[in-house]
């Protein structure tokens, strides 16, 4: 090698690393956003709580009242976290199966997820069926959850079949949407007035109904999805290059999708069970990562993550400030702020798409 | 690992569930540092035999890397030995060239794990510079013309430093000059690294003119093989392409393949079927 080429070679690694280190530096900064937008959210709100009282409220700080304090820990701060877990939730689902389906409109909702989750809150709110033992107050979420994994589960099934491309999924999963509103269609012609009207609320997508438990609960899916999919990431991000390619380096696609597609029937269910339908998040979580990172995975499973959570967040903050005093379905907020968002990020990106 | 192993392909079949497209096929031995161009017409089994020597789909009979049984080592191991490269390249990914590569190399370990992610960008960007994109590795991948695509696809087969290189029809949709780059980049990589290449090639003149061996298929199978001036020949090509062509040597001794006419295909009896 002569000192030319070593000299090169060198700035071609000092590039890298900074290539790298950007890439780094941008999901560092989705990070500091989400705890900026987290405690926005925190800070406004339809009760009587100023911006700074809150931030006390939520510190402990000297000159808190009582009342302050249960605003705070019972009512935003659950909020605030189920918002933030959901969108992250949602948005690593999509992400993932962006990726698996080799699909960009591929997300919990376009593939049946959220209908058949639908379908069970449906049969919950209006026959008061579900399975014995569920405490009342769990009803919905448990028959959402229980229909939201059936249907991924389906997916699954026919994923592990030999010979079953991306697209068969993708159309089998639009199938599933189109059946599933039926099947809702038929539970509401049915329901009473009462019923329906709950029902109603309920897809327009929810954290009024926020809990510590569930919020424990959607921690813990995440503890188990994130880490499993990022380990995954350069089978991933191959996968990115080629379904046949992915297999030549050596790869067990078909064992690859089967367990995305686990994460994402356990993050899907659990979210769109304790939320409701709450659209939009898995599909834009992923594309505005993409815009900001590329489709590394490495930067591209923490990038939608954070996204998501960040839009969710924002949502959140949103549905209280839109009407004074009033805290709107979360889910309607996220489509109508989401979408001119994502359309003029999709838009002015003439090259492609 | 020894270079010095003949590929050699025996009583090979492969096909779809229900559709065998191979049937007992067999390969002259190939030997490492030759590059062997797979020529045929449409729908012949030069993919699917492609394909199934890189076990992506199910195949049965023998192909043995010297002494090693290709069909019955471990994925992994078979991943490290055999690289393929498909014709179509995804679209609307959002990668850049020199991350595909270094993924390439990540996806199922080498023996890269052991080393650093400083060596393992300098194999990436050592590659990119040999097939002479080095200055497109932040590129994306969606940017690039297709040539340029093309060498940046063939970049992630080759840094993996396979004993078999597969790769499928690398040239079609190219315009002349991005042809000879590819086949050039691939003709030199092979015998710098003495790999063994297997390339299906549309255009015959590219294969007399690269190829050390060639193939010509039909209809499933063998129907020539060896030495390029021997296969391709007006006969052969009448009868499996079912046109009148010349076969001749331009001023400096280069064959061509100058075809002229078609005419219908003669109905062959395949043996093959009962």
């Amino acid at each position: 090698m002569t000192i030319e080429q070593a000299a090169a070679a060198t700035d071609g690694a000092a590039r890298y690393s900074g290539f790298v280190r950007n890439r780094q530096l941008i999901v560092a900064a989705l990070v500091l956003v989400l705890i900026i937008s987290f405690l926005a959210d925190l800070s406004f709100g339809p009760s009587a709580l100023a911006p700074l009282d809150a931030l006390k409220a939520l510190f402990g700080m000297d000159g808190t009242t009582r009342v302050q304090s249960v605003i705070m820990w019972n009512v935003r701060l659950p909020q605030a976290v189920i918002a933030v877990l959901v969108g992250a939730a949602l948005a690593l689902a999509g992400a993932e199966m962006q990726t698996i389906l080799d699909n960009p409109l591929a997300s919990p909702f376009t593939l049946g997820v959220s209908s058949a989750a639908s379908l069970g809150a449906a049969i919950a709110l209006v026959l008061g069926v579900s399975l014995p033992g569920v405490p009342t107050e769990w009803l919905v979420s448990v028959n959402a959850f229980i229909f939201a994994a059936l249907s991924v589960l389906l997916l699954q099934a026919l994923a592990y079949r030999p010979g079953t491309g991306p697209s068969v999924l993708v159309l089998f999963g639009i199938a599933m949407v189109f059946t599933f509103n039926a099947l809702v269609a038929l539970v509401q012609y049915v329901a009473s007035e009462q019923a329906l009207q709950q029902f109603v609320f309920w897809t327009m997508g929810s954290i009024a109904q926020a809990s510590w438990d569930k919020s424990i609960i959607l921690s813990l899916a995440l503890l188990i999805a994130f880490p499993t999919s990022f380990g995954a990431r350069w089978q991933l991000t191959a996968l990115r290059l080629g379904e046949d390619r992915a297999r030549s380096f050596g790869i067990h696609v078909q064992r690859l999708r089967f367990f995305a597609l686990m994460r994402v029937s356990l993050l899907a269910a659990l979210s769109v069970a304790f939320v409701g339908t709450v659209g939009f998040v898995g599909l834009v979580g992923p594309h505005i990562a993409r815009l900001l990172v590329g489709e590394d995975h490495r930067f591209f499973l923490p990038a939608s993550l954070l996204v998501g959570a960040i839009v969710m967040s924002l949502a959140s903050l949103v549905s209280k400030m839109l009407v004074p005093g009033v805290l709107l379905p979360i889910g309607i907020v996220t489509s109508l702020v989401g979408i001119p968002v994502f359309l003029s990020l999709i838009l002015s990106r003439k090259d492609t798409l | 690992m020894s270079r010095s192993n003949a590929l050699s392909v025996s009583r090979f079949s492969v096909g779809y569930p229900r559709r065998p497209v191979i049937e007992n096929l067999n390969l002259p031995a190939l030997v490492p540092g030759q590059l062997t161009a797979l020529i045929g017409p449409n729908g012949a089994g030069k993919t699917t035999l492609l394909r199934g020597l890189a076990r992506l789909l199910a195949a049965k009979g023998e192909i043995r890397l010297g002494e090693r049984d290709l069909l019955a080592i471990g994925q992994r191991d078979h991943a490290a030995l055999v690289s393929y490269m498909p014709q179509a390249l995804p679209k609307m990914v959002s990668l850049s060239v020199i991350e595909a590569v270094i993924t390439a190399l990540r996806a199922m370990p080498l023996e890269v794990e052991a080393q650093s992610k400083d060596q393992v960008f300098e194999r990436a960007m050592a590659v990119l510079t040999r097939l002479g994109i080095g200055h497109l590795a932040y590129s994306m991948l969606d940017e690039l013309s297709g040539g340029q695509r093309q060498l940046a696809s063939l970049a992630q087969s080759v840094v993996r430093s396979p004993a078999i290189l597969l790769l499928d029809e690398p040239t079609s949709a190219l315009d002349p000059r991005h042809q000879i780059n590819v086949m050039k980049s691939v003709r030199g990589i092979v015998t710098e690294a003495n790999m063994i290449a297997v390339v299906v090639l549309h255009d015959l003149n590219l294969a007399l003119r690269w190829a050390d061996t060639i193939v010509l298929m039909d209809q499933g199978r063998v129907v020539a093989s060896g030495a390029p001036s021997d296969v391709v020949t007006p006969e052969h090509l009448a009868q499996t392409y079912g046109i009148a062509a010349r076969v001749e040597r331009c001023s400096r001794g280069q064959l061509i393949v100058l075809a002229d006419d078609t005419f219908e295909r003669p109905t062959t009896i395949s043996q093959n079927h009962k």
